[in-house]
């Protein structure tokens, strides 16, 4: 087969896993090797679906031999399959990269005759780039589940970033759709790479950079939404303890696409729930970033994230006694968890409100927004929103504005 | 007496040098302005300034001193943006700059600030889309070859990050707007900024076109067809950095099921 129709073949099989980013990366390159990374990303073109591209990301192969029902590549459908060689990879990989397409390589498989036998086909590719065409650029690997973690290792050494899908956010989703899978096999590799890559980290310090880095851009995987039945929450409490447990750099959500006519998934003709994935997203970045807790966001009475609101708000209208807060006195945490105020902003707060004391007319100048934020603050004792404080219609408001600008919002998701 | 406008030759050791002679003789020329731009007026005196490299170091070091590292910088991707009359505002911005230190960067609501920092800010913007947006070309004898035409004059700020990329290849960035070029050689690991007229084209090497082929196809293969957004798209990649793009934007619903 020619290159080009495996090209075209293993690159839409890829597509729709999600992980894109290439950065926080890991200093690699120097003056003799071809390419390096950045930390802050480059895309390097824009897909006609308005996605960055800045990775090359195709499969090494489609032939699976497991049947996930969820999955375009499973053993059952009929459809054109491909494998590359790891020559043919590198080659492509190298070609795409001196004309300055691509950041790097995001390759991932289908289960291809065995666990092993696919995780070495990945391991040779990457070897063959690292060393015999002294490729530093980016370099993302998938862990095959079930694959020796001598294998996994290896392939971690030459990696930047590494990651195992666990997809389905549970074992009896698991069982019901993938039913070769199971759960241990997928999070044992996930916890031994968390592992390895904190052990690398301690030895690198003891050996002062004498060992070889180890999954330096950390580890990540993706999970699907809507294929099965599992709530927000579970989904939300099982990356908070992928985060905690596996020293998880990201979690991505991927709003399950129908690819399937089995009865177990939603329909062919059902749209993916790409709001929701924009929610878990926004639920993700405050776990990250603004130290909320999975329980704080979603409790045994409230299953699921609000559709019309950011889960920020949300938590704000749920906890409307906590405010309006007082931005010349609240604390940095505090300040972190009003409705349109980020890190930055909060910081520029607390360092400003040193000098003097805040009024809304300062905060503007400081070019902080206050559209949400009015709801919740006071300058100064002055509470500067034109509606009442009551969480019915803050509610409202918040919806009306945020209707507005939504229309581009099932692009942004990935940000 | 007439008023003065300052004439420099258009190169940023011109510029440095009219800046220092207006502070030297403690005069606020009614404009600052590149030889190329400039028209004959009967109201102000013409000052034609001769580019000197000393001068320039002298008002470098003091910027850098008695002003600060970050507004050295800004200055100078503010010259870069070719934006009109940010000379006079670049003058502005130190005028205040000298009385006010370092702080002059948090003058947030001062016209010479605010334009300097927009203009060094969208010169860093383009600068930083190059570095995805550029494309090479392979072209006979293994030297790769990319062309862009910039709103701004970037071409200086995409050489480090170019130099650390592909340290090991010969490559040439062509700007056709400016008719000008940096070459990289990887043999000797040094660069040289030469004349190059816009009609320039290389011969490219055998296989390049396959590999653009290649490159367009996944292109099209990648994106997700009930996702389609044009509008998203050309938001994120404005259409005047299509032109040298080798893949081809909408061609998604061109492909051949
Ligand atoms: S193992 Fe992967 S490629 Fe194979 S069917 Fe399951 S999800 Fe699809």
């Amino acid at each position: 087969m020619e290159i080009k129709e495996k090209l075209d073949i293993l690159s839409d099989a890829a597509k729709y896993d999600v992980s894109c980013s290439s950065s926080g990366s890991s200093n690699r390159g120097g003056k003799n090797s071809l390419g390096n990374t950045k930390a802050s990303g480059i895309c390097h073109s824009w897909s006609d679906d308005g996605r960055c591209i800045s990775l090359l990301k195709i499969l090494f192969s489609n032939y699976c031999i497991y049947d996930c029902q969820y999955c375009a590549n499973r053993a059952s459908v009929d459809r054109k399959r491909a494998s590359f060689t790891p020559r043919e990879v590198a080659e492509l990989t190298v070609d795409f990269y001196k004309r300055n397409y691509i950041e790097g390589l995001f390759l991932s498989s289908a289960v291809t005759k065995s666990p092993d036998w696919t995780m070495e086909q990945l391991l040779e590719t990457a070897s063959l780039l690292r060393n015999k065409y002294n490729y530093q650029g980016y370099l993302h690997l998938k862990a095959i589940p079930g694959a020796d973690f001598k294998l996994i290792y290896q392939a971690g050494l030459l990696a930047d970033r590494m990651s195992v899908n666990i997809e389905l956010p549970s074992e009896k989703s698991l069982k019901k759709l993938a039913p070769q899978k199971e759960k241990a096999a997928i999070l044992k590799p996930m916890q031994s790479i968390g592992t390895e890559i904190e052990n690398n980290l301690i030895e690198r310090k003891k050996y002062k950079k004498q060992k070889e880095k180890f999954v330096p851009a950390g580890h990540s995987t993706q999970l699907i939404v809507g294929a099965s039945p599992e709530s927000d929450r579970s989904i939300i409490n099982l990356a908070a303890g992928l985060y905690n447990n596996f020293n998880l750099k990201r979690v991505y959500y991927s709003a399950y696409l129908p690819v399937s006519d089995s009865s177990l998934l939603p329909a062919l003709n059902s749209s993916p729930p790409l709001k929701r994935e924009h929610r878990l997203y926004q639920a993700d970045w405050l776990l990250r970033f603004y130290g909320f807790q999975a329980d704080e966001l979603l409790s045994q009475e409230r299953e699921n994230l609000d559709l019309k609101v950011d889960p920020k708000a949300d938590w704000a209208l749920n906890n409307l006694d906590k405010f309006p807060v007082e931005v010349n006195t609240a604390d940095y945490q505090m300040l972190l968890r009003v409705p349109g105020i980020g890190p930055r902003s909060a910081a520029k707060i607390v360092k400003a409100r040193k000098e003097k004391k805040l009024n809304h007319y300062n905060l503007k100048k400081m070019r902080i927004v206050l559209k949400r934020a009015n709801y919740f603050i006071t300058c100064a004792g002055k509470y500067a929103a034109a509606v009442p404080f009551d969480s019915e219609i803050i509610y409202q408001r918040l919806v009306e504005k945020e209707a507005k600008q939504l229309s581009l919002f099932s692009q942004k998701q990935n940000k | 007496m007439k008023k003065e406008v300052f004439v420099y030759d258009g190169s940023y050791q011109g510029l440095l040098t009219a800046l220092y002679t207006a502070f030297k003789r403690k005069i606020i020329p009614v404009k600052i302005i590149k030889a190329a731009d400039f028209r004959e007026d009967l109201f102000y005196k013409k000052t034609i300034i001769e580019s000197s490299e000393a001068k320039a170091d002298l008002i470098t070091k003091k910027i850098r001193e008695n002003i600060s590292a970050n507004s050295l910088k800004n200055v100078f991707a503010a010259y870069l943006s070719e934006l009109e009359a940010i000379e006079d505002h670049i003058f502005r911005y130190l005028f205040l700059g000298f009385k006010e230190g370092e702080k002059i960067d948090e003058f947030l609501s001062t016209t010479a600030v605010i334009k300097v920092q927009e203009a060094a800010k969208k010169v860093r913007r383009e600068s930083h889309r190059f570095k995805g947006l550029l494309r090479f070309q392979k072209t006979q004898g293994n030297k790769y070859y990319g062309a862009i035409e910039p709103d701004h004059d970037i071409l200086i700020l995409l050489l480090p990050h170019f130099k650390a990329r592909f340290s090991i290849q010969d490559w040439l960035i062509h700007d056709k707007k400016r008719e000008k070029a940096v070459i990289y050689s990887a043999a000797a690991k040094e660069w040289l900024l030469i004349e190059l007229e816009a009609e320039f084209e290389p011969q490219f090497a055998a296989d390049e076109a396959e590999v653009q082929d290649l490159w367009q196809s996944f292109f099209a293969a990648l994106s997700i067809e009930n996702r389609y957004n044009p509008k998203l798209q050309s938001q994120f990649m404005p259409k005047k950095y299509w032109e040298y793009l080798i893949e081809e934007p909408g061609s998604s619903r061109k492909r051949k099921k």
